[in-house]
């Protein structure tokens, strides 16, 4: 186990060391040739490369983790343990055309442990938040309806932190796929590769991730409106 | 078209995997059969479960045009899937949404500050200098605490 790192203001790096593998890089891709020299850079564990990746993305991925966290220094922390975990995992990167995409899952996952641990939220098994069946196929307990429509559901932005908190609460494998489809807005081949899956396990991951999360939104918006 | 070799053709059917030909053959014979248009149609029936189990490439418009008529057959007389459907469709939304830039943020600098970029640098060479088993690196700076 390795120290804390020199910032040292208790992160844990543990729950987002996840695999990292091949991705496909889209075909129009601006400025990919200057990411291809970045991910070689990194590769060969080029110091001033690493630089590179911090500065040119760290002011958006930091953006990225204060909205998940609400604070500069759970943000900070976050992005470092985020981007060191990134340069430990360099090698099992393929694609170079998505380093974005890439580092925002990271960031994204990060924050969501941080954010987990700060709320002491408990991770769900997935079993508990999918839906249960009847022998004759029909539901076990009647789906609620949840009455508001989608404009007013995306316009109350309270709901936000509510979905990030139980976006965390979600098994790790969910959560990673649901937030490169769903987030991230990669393909389901896009996620396969880069998570190292099939295209099928991609489908049937998003697809119990969504499952999952309106189970745990459930109580929260069916009903009244409030 | 043979009833025998109508039952064959039922799974192409569904998957919309016919040509029109073949389409127009299985539907003149369905016309004039009540028992594969019966065994058809018992085919097409969707359980609230089976229903659910598509809902993904459903909602993605990623089912042959056949499987997505039986999908919205079903919901003409399943007020509870309906239901299901759009909370489904809403948690997505919902979930996209949790992460898009807010009005706060846009108002902050955009850049990294320059002290948390040295910060990173310097937790970066001292994890480093572990891995290589050397000398544990002096923190080159205590930040912010």
């Amino acid at each position: 186990m390795r120290r804390e790192p020199v910032r040292g203001r208790g992160g844990s790096r543990e729950s987002h060391d996840v695999e990292i593998r091949a991705v496909t890089p889209r075909p129009v891709q601006r400025a990919a040739s200057s990411e291809e020299g970045l991910v070689a850079g990194l590769r060969a564990g080029d110091e001033s490369a690493f630089e590179r990746l911090v500065r040119d993305y760290g002011g958006a991925l930091l953006g990225l983790a204060r909205r998940i966290l609400g604070n500069e220094d759970d943000a900070a922390d976050a992005l470092q343990e985020a981007l060191l975990s990134a340069f430990r995992k360099i090698q099992q990167f393929t694609g170079e055309s998505r380093v974005y995409a890439w580092l925002h899952r990271i960031v994204v996952n990060a924050s969501l442990m941080k954010l987990r641990k700060k709320r002491r939220l408990r991770e769900q098994t997935i079993e508990s938040l999918l839906p249960q069946f009847k022998a004759d196929g029909h539901q076990a307990v009647a789906p609620r309806s949840w009455p508001e429509s989608g404009e007013e559901l995306l316009a109350r932005k309270e709901l936000r932190q509510l979905v990030r908190e139980h976006i965390a609460r979600l098994p790790e494998k969910y959560r990673d796929v649901l937030l490169l489809r769903d987030i991230a807005e990669l393909d389901t081949a896009e996620t396969a590769g880069l998570l190292g899956i099939e295209v099928a396990t991609v489908k049937t991951r998003v697809h119990r991730g969504r499952q999952a999360l309106k189970t745990l939104l459930d109580p929260h918006l069916s009903g009244a409106a409030p | 078209m043979r009833c025998s070799e109508f039952n064959d053709a039922v799974a192409r059917y569904l998957e919309g995997a016919m040509s029109q030909a073949e389409k127009a053959t299985f539907d003149a014979h369905r016309s004039n059969c009540p028992e594969c248009q019966d065994h058809l149609d018992k085919c097409q029936e969707l359980t609230c479960r089976e229903l659910l189990d598509f809902l993904c490439d459903y909602v993605e418009d990623d089912l042959a045009p056949e499987s997505r008529r039986i999908f919205d057959r079903h919901l003409e007389i399943c007020p509870e899937c309906v239901d299901y459907v759009d909370g489904y469709r809403k948690t997505v939304a919902l979930g996209r949404a949790a992460f898009e830039r807010d009005d706060v943020e846009t108002s902050l600098p955009k850049e990294i500050p320059d002290q948390l970029v040295q910060a990173i640098l310097d937790a970066r060479r001292a994890e480093s200098a572990e891995s290589a088993g050397g000398p544990e690196a002096e923190p080159e700076a205590e930040m912010d605490e």
